[in-house]
């Protein structure tokens, strides 16, 4: 017979036995790489401008670089034959007319026409209609990000959707959100100061280079948003639950910044069979590895191929895809939450930095770019 | 008395002068005997006496005798001859003492490592090659993780079988994929061979009597499976009196009892284990608390000896497997709280066996099996459960017939017909309005097969194994069967027609010839060559694309869009025995090439798929290797060490398109692919109360697919994968201890106890299982994921009655 104590200590051990038997740490792995690839992409909806990417981005040894491809041409062909031409606007960016939108029901496909003459065909693509959100809504949850040891980094408002699955075929989903988080950093030099004429951060002239780097934080001179896009692919089929309402879909766990409340947008698109699984792909191959049964990975080939090279690998990918629109606001009233700081550290001034020429919290502009903007967002709460 | 003694002069200076004062101050009394031998009663010269741990040392004369003063007090003494057992005692010497020893020769000890069995020279004198008999005995006293003897795990000590690291459901055999395994347990077929995900093996040691592992020449009356058979026989209860046995662990409890019913005519084993420790995981750190693992086994096994020609087994094995785990991923389409796992085997086997005389033998043997595997999708906010769940049933009928024409022949002949049926995915959403209900048809499928072996001994140094199978196989309606361009790999776009079939209409067959040949020549009595080829087709397999196949995996069996495996091995052998037996050495070659092995697209999806062959490639694979083996079978110090060097490699190229093809229709390593491996163990048994094991393995890490490059994709940096399996993991490897303590008061009582103490690990190897990339803010990072990474150490109670 055990004893209470020899009880306890059975347990403790069985406990800290099974606590070793799986771990996952940081691996420091160094890879060669080489590879230049050609990457199209473009997301054709009924509501936004269409835009196409083409790049040819290569990585060597540990670097990888994009390079632009100019003066391909860009056509978007409808079923029923008619073209779109697009224009290049910036290297390697291609824009359909300002006003134009794709069509339920009608399929389309890209054509890339190369510069060198090689030519890139997507499949075609069924813009199917989006059915609409029906409801967002959010829960808190108090261990909502969580370590991978199980301890809690930060409580978090978890955004949930209910939506009605169309039954009379197949349906696939993506899911798209941006958040808006009030930011009051409006830039961060390393090693260097903000410079008012180039807008930009300029390095130090020093002999030695600080080891870590002299970090400085600089506040905003007006009111900015952050747009946080989402850092895992939401993706859904319908072949389990064709037909029956989607509920209590997790689309986002948005941390507990310690702002009071932000904006959440989110994009509900209708993609097709290939897309979908696509999407998918990039998913298991970067989202939902470290398991035991960890599928192979394999290059993130889309819908496009060489129409005279088959076998060459090109990767991204065309959509058509209708898009269904909501929004949420996300309060953060709530007692006993852990929050983190949205830049993920304390701000840090360098108040005794002796390279500094500025004034002691000088403060910086908010300038306008993919993640950051001076311009309230629709339906904000001032 | 007739004296003679000599005194080795490697004793220290110090210890001379230690003695000599023990001299001066203690009377001296003489101790004086003769070292004979155990069996022949033949005196023993040269037999090396240590006295007291080695300050003195003498040896026999040539009639065995010895003789020395020492003085009074306790002494141990160590005796030493080659060829036999080392005899240790400790006595006290009051007066003039005389001490006769018998020591035993190792060669007439009972093999402790048994490799191979049955005779003491079979590995020389059979013509068969790749084949491991493995006893229970030995595999108990391997050192076991969490103190669980493991049959699985055990195999993987042996030359030609590795697995892909600690968390994996089955094990390779030369180069052989999980599913490329026949695995028997009293001929009924395990389709699942471990529990809680490939921590333990579903065998229940006590229950177990015999393991073979064919992995080279395969007998003719096994088949259905393109690489390996490993048959493992339930033991037969005991008739004359009851037994009980059993165990206490850190992981699992069992008891097994066999009882004579019927004096000498029938008997019943009964053996079950359990382990329902999992609510511990609760109170462990955060990080397991959702971790929840429980199983349990069950056999029975009824032995009725009719009368001296004729004998009845029924025998049944059951097991139930429960374990939630965020290791193993969730299922994406269907919202739950967690993924939980659940998988039962249900094997039933009876068998009569006839004797007609002492010149043929029959065997008919009828087996029902099933194998139902299901997911468990807990709902978040209510106690619905949706499951998915999936079935294999086999039922089968083989008769087999043994006759000994001539002392040059022994022939073997039968046949074996098996039907399955296959239930490829249920989804059930119980009150979940959310989910649909959804069956894939059945699957239907009957495979026969004929076959007939002899063994004919040519002269006095040649025999020669002639076998050959012939298999036939049918897939049956009712079903609705797709048809695809003849040439291209099934896809929609070379979809052609769809056509429904009635119930149990032929809807496709395939079928050949299966020879087995095996040839030994004897160079001599200790030594011989042996060349052996088998052909091998395997109708059913596992569809997976994860690194080894989960427990839900999908089974699949041949149909026309699915073609069978077809395994053709080509081995050669050379054999020696040293010292009558006491020593083994082998040296092994295989050349191994499979067509039409599984492979899948990227990206593939098989779970409730009706048209699972459009997620599917085939191709071909080849492995090769050489396997060294030295093994010690007698004595103090058994065990084995061996060498591998093998290959695996797949090609898959079944069109032009980039993903009709893997890494461009080039070979490349199969997940398993692990081109050295060295495997040592070693058991100590000083005495008949302490056994110590040592096991110590290493393995080139298995292959990882590494990226070749970055891309920015969906507003992210992502990383680009060109080749499969063109990195690897860190090299694996591993040392085990164990040390068993039996009847440690040693009183002569009917219940006997041992201890076994275990520390799988020693040193805490942190071997990698995978490595995986995650990102990490706006790049990604590489990470490791390791199992069973630092020393576990347990302790566990065995007892069995004696009388």
């Amino acid at each position: 017979m055990f004893n209470q104590k020899m009880k306890l200590n059975f347990i403790i051990t069985f406990a800290l036995l099974i606590g070793a038997v799986s771990c996952i740490d940081p691996f420091i792995k160094n890879y060669e790489f080489n590879a230049t690839l050609v990457s199209i992409e473009g997301t054709l909806t009924d509501q936004d401008p269409f835009v196409v990417y083409v790049l040819t981005s290569r990585s060597v040894q540990r670097t990888m670089f994009e390079q632009p491809q100019r003066g391909a041409v860009v056509e978007l062909i409808a079923g029923d034959g008619s073209k779109i031409t697009l224009k290049e606007r910036n290297p390697g960016e291609y824009l359909a007319p300002e006003n134009f939108r794709g069509k339920v029901g009608v399929s389309y496909r890209l054509r890339v026409r190369l510069a060198d003459a090689r030519i890139y065909e997507s499949t075609n693509e069924r813009l199917a209609a989006a059915p609409p959100i029906q409801r967002i809504y959010s829960e808190f949850n108090r261990r909502g990000i969580v370590t991978t040891d199980g301890f809690v980094r930060a409580s978090s408002t978890d955004v949930y959707l209910d939506t009605q699955d169309n039954p009379a075929e197949p349906n696939f989903y993506l899911w798209r959100t941006t958040l808006y988080e009030p930011q009051s950093i409006c830039a961060t030099c390393f090693n260097g100061e903000w410079n008012p004429q180039q807008n930009d951060c300029v390095p130090y002239r020093l002999q030695i280079v600080p080891n870590p780097p002299i970090v400085t934080d600089y506040a905003c001179a007006t009111r900015c948003w952050q747009i946080i896009g989402d850092e895992k692919l939401t993706i859904f089929s319908d072949v389990l639950t064709n037909g029956r309402p989607i509920t209590k879909l997790l689309l986002r766990k948005v941390p507990f910044y310690e702002n009071q409340g932000a904006l959440l947008f989110i994009d509900q698109l209708a993609l097709s069979p290939t897309l979908y699984k696509y999407f998918n792909l990039i998913r298991q191959q970067s989202e939902t590895t470290g398991t035991l049964t960890d599928v192979a990975p394999s290059p993130p080939v889309g819908n496009f191929s060489n129409v005279n090279r088959p076998d060459e690998p090109v990767v991204g990918y065309f959509a058509a895809a209708g898009v269904a629109r909501a929004s949420l606001w996300i309060e953060r009233a709530v007692g006993g939450s852990t929050r983190v700081n949205l830049l993920g550290r304390e701000p840090s001034f360098e108040p005794f930095d002796p390279n500094r020429t500025l004034p002691l919290f000088f403060k910086v502009p908010c300038i306008q770019s993919r993640s950051r903007t001076p311009i309230a967002p629709l339906g904000w709460r001032f | 008395m007739r004296i003679f003694f000599t005194l080795f002069c490697f004793v220290s200076i110090f210890s001379l002068a230690d003695l000599n004062a023990q001299k001066k101050r203690l009377p001296l009394c003489e101790i004086s005997g003769q070292v004979r031998d155990s069996t022949t009663q033949k005196p023993v010269s040269n037999a090396n006496l240590l006295i007291n741990f080695g300050k003195v040392g003498i040896i026999t004369d040539t009639m065995g005798y010895f003789s020395y003063k020492l003085p009074a007090g306790k002494h141990s003494v160590i005796i030493n001859r080659m060829g036999y057992r080392p005899f240790r005692t400790e006595f006290r010497v009051v007066g003039d003492t005389i001490f006769d020893v018998k020591l035993m020769q190792v060669a007439n000890e009972l093999e402790v490592v048994v490799i191979t069995t049955q005779a003491v020279d079979q590995n020389i004198t059979k013509p068969i090659l790749g084949v491991a008999q493995l006893s229970i005995k030995t595999i108990k006293n391997l050192p076991a993780i969490m103190g669980e003897v493991d049959v699985m795990r055990s195999l993987q000590l042996l030359p030609g079988v590795t697995s892909v690291g600690e968390a994996s459901n089955g094990v390779n055999v030369r180069g052989g994929t999980v599913d490329q395994n026949l695995i028997l347990l009293d001929d009924a077929p395990i389709l699942n061979p471990t529990h809680l995900f490939g921590l333990f093996s579903v065998f229940p040691p006590d229950a177990v009597s015999g393991i073979d592992l064919y992995k080279g020449t395969t007998p003719s009356r096994y088949g259905g499976r393109a690489a390996a058979v490993l048959d493992i026989s339930m033991a037969n209860p005991n008739l004359e009196s009851f037994k009980l046995q059993g165990g206490v662990g850190i992981v699992s409890n069992r008891l097994t009892a066999e009882i004579p019913v019927v004096k000498n005519k029938v008997g019943l084993l009964l053996s079950g284990r359990a382990s329902y420790n999992d609510f511990l995981f609760k109170i462990g750190p955060p990080r397991i608390r959702n971790l929840r693992a429980n199983f349990a086994d069950v056999v029975a096994k009824v032995f009725y000896r009719i009368n001296t020609k004729n004998t009845l087994t029924l025998s049944s094995y059951d097991n139930n497997d429960f374990f939630q785990t965020d290791l193993l991923g969730g299922i994406n389409d269907i919202v739950s709280s967690s993924t939980q796992f659940q998988y039962k085997t249900l094997n039933l086997t009876a068998k009569w066996y006839h004797s007609f005389g002492p010149k043929l033998d029959m065997q008919m043997v009828g087996v029902y099996s099933n194998y139902r595997p299901k997911t468990i999708l807990p709902e978040r906010d209510n106690d619905n459960q949706v499951t998915i769940s999936s079935g294999v049933l086999q039922r089968q009928f083989k008769a087999n017939l043994n006759y000994l024409p001539t002392k040059n022949h022994k022939i073997e002949t039968g046949l074996s017909v098996v039907h399955y049926r296959i239930d490829p995915g249920t989804l059930d959403p119980g009150v979940n309005q959310n989910v649909i209900s959804l069956a894939l048809p059945t699957e239907n499928a009957v495979e026969a097969a004929l076959h007939a072996e002899d063994e004919i001994t040519i002269g006095s140094k040649t025999t020669v194994s002639l076998g050959a199978r012939y298999s036939y196989f049918m897939n049956l309606g009712p079903s609705d069967v797709r048809f695809y361009r003849a040439g291209s790999p099934p896809d929609e776009s070379t979809l052609e027609t769809q056509r429904p079939f009635g119930n149990n209409e032929v809807v496709g067959t395939y079928g050949g010839f299966e020879p087995r040949v095996g040839l030994r020549y004897t160079i001599n009595e200790q030594s011989s060559v042996k060349f052996g080829y088998n052909l091998m087709r395997q109708y059913l397999q596992v569809i997976t694309n994860t690194t080894t196949p989960l427990p839900t995996s999908r089974w699949k069996t041949s149909d026309p869009n699915v073609r069978p495996q077809v395994s053709q091995l080509w081995t050669a052998g050379y054999f020696k025995n040293f010292y009558s037996n006491i020593y083994e050495f082998s040296v092994e070659g295989y050349f191994r090439k499979t067509q039409d092995i599984v492979e899948y697209r990227p990206g593939a999806n098989f779970l409730l798929n009706q048209t699972v062959e459009t997620q599917l490639l085939q191709g071909d694979s080849q492995a090769f290797g050489l396997e060294l083996m030295a093994t010690k079978k007698k004595g103090e110090f058994t065990g084995w060490v061996s060498y591998t060097y093998a290959r695996v490699l797949n090609r898959v190229d079944q069109g032009p398109a980039f993903s009709d093809r893997i890494n461009g229709g080039r070979w490349f390593p199969a997940n398993f692919d692990r081109p050295h491996s060295l495997n040592f163990s070693m058991t100590v048994s000083p005495n008949k109360w302490h056994t110590f094991s040592f096991t110590f393995t290493y393995a080139t890490g298995r292959p990882f697919t590494a990226p070749s490059g970055v891309l920015r994709s969906l507003n992210r940096l992502i990383p680009y994968f060109d080749s499969r399996n063109n990195d690897r993991i860190r090299d694996y490897h591993r040392l085990d201890f164990s040390w068993q303590i039996h009847n440690p008061k040693d009183t002569d009582t009917r219940w006997k106890g041992s201890w076994v103490f275990t520390i799988y690990n020693l040193y805490g190897s942190r071997n990698q299982y995978s490595l995986f990339i995650q990102p990490v803010e706006a790049y990604f990072k590489t990470f490791e994921l390791t199992i069973l990474n630092a020393p576990i150490v347990s302790l566990a109670y065995n007892f069995g009655n004696t009388k």
